[in-house]
Formats: C-alpha cells, sequence, structure tokens
C-alpha cells in the first residue's frame, strides 16, 4: 500500500469517527479541509487535499450527501456555545413577544466590567452566529450563549428562521 | 510558420492531457467553489442546475445530484415548505439527540445542507449540555 492508499484509509476512518460524534476526527477533517484550501502546492497541502477529497467521497458513497464533518462543529467551543445555550432557552424565557428581555441581557452583561469585555458580550450578544475568535472569550462566548438563547426561543415560537440559519432560511422557505 | 503551429498543437495537447488528469478529482479550486455553490444564498434553480450539469461533466455526480435536490428544494410547493420549516423548528425544541440526528440525515437526503448543519450543531450541543447536567 503507498502513501496515498494509507492517507485515504486515514481519511475514511476519520469520517468513521465522525459519525459517531468523535469532535477530535472532525476537528482534523476541519483542519485537512482548510490546509487544502490553501492550496500552496506543498506536500502537506497536497496529503490535506487526498484527505479532504476521500472523505467527501466516502461520506458521498455512505450517505450519497455531504460529508459527515460538513456539518459538524470544527470546535469545541462551538459545541459549548451551543450547549449553554440550550441550557438557557430550555430553563426559562430569555424573550417576550418575539423579543429579548433586556433587564435579562443587562443583567447578564453586567457580571462583565466596564470596558472591553462587556463591549465583547454585546457585540457577540448581537451577532452570535459569528464566532468573535479575536473577542476577550469569556464574555464573548457568554453573549453568544445567551443571544443563540433568544434566537433559539424566537424560532420555536415560529419566528424566522434565519435568526439561527440564514441557509436554512435559503432551504426550507 | 511550422513552428508557432507546434507550439499550439503541443498547449493544445497538455491542456487536454491537464483536463483529463483533473477529471474526477477534488482539488482546492474545486472545494472552494463547491462550498460557494453549495452556500450561496443567492443562486437561483436554473443557475443550480446549469452548475449541477457541469459538474456532472467534469465526474462529480453526486454533487451534481446534491446541487439538483437543492434547485428542487427552491421550488417546492409552500405547503411542503412550510411542513419542512416545522420539522426544523421541531427538531430544535427537541430534547432526544439522536433523533435530531435522524432529522439532519433526513435534511442532508433531501439535499438541505444548511439545515442538517444547523440541526447537528444543535444535537452536539444537545448532547454536550446533558452531559454536563448529568454529572
Amino acid at each position: 500500500m503507498n502513501l496515498d492508499d494509507r492517507i485515504k484509509q486515514a481519511a475514511r476512518a476519520l469520517v468513521e469517527r465522525s459519525r459517531c460524534g468523535d469532535q477530535n476526527a472532525m476537528a482534523m477533517l476541519a483542519q485537512c479541509r482548510d490546509t487544502a484550501k490553501r492550496g500552496d502546492g506543498s506536500e502537506q497541502c497536497r496529503r490535506a487535499t487526498i484527505t479532504v477529497s476521500e472523505a467527501y467521497r466516502y461520506g458521498m458513497a455512505k450517505r450519497s450527501k455531504r460529508p459527515a464533518f460538513s456539518g459538524e462543529p470544527s470546535q469545541d467551543r462551538e459545541t459549548l456555545v451551543m450547549a449553554r445555550a440550550i441550557q438557557i432557552a430550555n430553563a426559562h424565557p430569555v424573550t417576550a413577544n418575539g423579543k429579548p428581555i433586556q433587564a435579562i441581557v443587562q443583567e447578564e452583561a453586567s457580571k462583565f466590567p466596564e470596558g472591553v469585555q462587556r463591549s465583547a458580550f454585546s457585540l457577540a450578544w448581537m451577532r452570535p452566529l459569528q464566532t468573535w475568535g479575536h473577542l476577550p472569550q469569556e464574555p464573548a462566548q457568554a453573549g453568544r450563549a445567551l443571544g443563540i438563547a433568544c434566537r433559539l426561543q424566537v424560532v420555536r415560537g415560529g419566528g424566522p428562521l434565519s435568526l439561527i440559519s440564514r441557509e436554512a432560511e435559503w432551504e426550507l422557505t | 510558420m511550422l513552428i508557432p503551429a507546434a507550439f499550439i498543437l503541443l498547449g493544445g495537447a497538455a491542456w487536454v492531457k491537464s483536463r483529463k488528469s483533473l477529471k474526477g478529482k477534488m482539488t482546492p479550486d474545486r472545494l472552494r467553489l463547491l462550498e460557494a455553490i453549495l452556500s450561496s444564498k443567492t443562486i437561483t434553480p436554473a443557475q443550480l442546475r446549469t452548475s449541477a450539469v457541469a459538474w456532472e461533466k467534469e465526474g462529480f455526480a453526486d454533487e451534481a445530484t446534491l446541487m439538483r435536490k437543492r434547485a428542487d428544494l427552491r421550488e417546492e410547493s409552500p405547503e411542503k415548505k412550510k411542513e419542512r420549516a416545522d420539522i426544523f423548528r421541531k427538531a430544535l425544541s427537541s430534547a432526544n439527540p439522536t433523533a435530531v440526528r435522524r432529522v439532519a440525515d433526513i435534511f442532508e437526503q433531501q439535499g438541505a445542507t444548511g439545515a442538517a448543519a444547523t440541526v447537528r450543531r444543535y444535537a452536539a450541543g444537545l448532547e454536550q449540555s446533558q452531559a454536563h447536567g448529568a454529572s
């Protein structure tokens, strides 16, 4: 078995692991995808391209659709933000009449000191679907979680799907 | 006269060879293009079908099928669309990650890859929140 075949075999194993919910495998596939996208002609890029291509083909063959990693969160941080958002959305109402309850937002924001931290919270709360990797992570993640929780409640109540996913809105409405 | 003709012939042969060698191979550029097509919110069903024909010619039958399914999705009746949107909302209200993933698989089979991705993210978060709640 030559090197390319071994890479393909490893790619198939990663797809299987991803489908079982192994987040390390998902992260590795996402990293390969990012490396392949660089397209700089290096050996690393060539191997990443083979991996992604094989993972894609294997995913297609198994499900006849997109590869497993395409829709899976590539980072644990994303899962944690969503988990926190679900906890908030399921615990108590954070919206009323399709709008966020400002008192709750203010209360959450007040947990962070004025200045950069609170601005990061507010920014992430207003646009929770962005990852905000360059902001201070604790307030940004808290803001995103609350923002997603608000949007989840609105969508669950019949609000526009674009609040949670613009692609889903395009596909389903 | 013969020298330019030879250059053109050689160039043409090289181009044909490179086209043949790239057929069915997922290159970084193609990957980027595919992602752009599948995530575009401005593309029309007609454009998707045109792309599908081109991708099929290049040896990507599965990708072409996916594009056609996405075109069909956009042309569904309003009743069918509402039904799908309700299923999406129910999935985002569910407390059962396995059932949510099953919904994601169905969306994926129908070509709704964005909805599938969102529902999968929700399922992963749900699992995480339940594990956190249990521990």
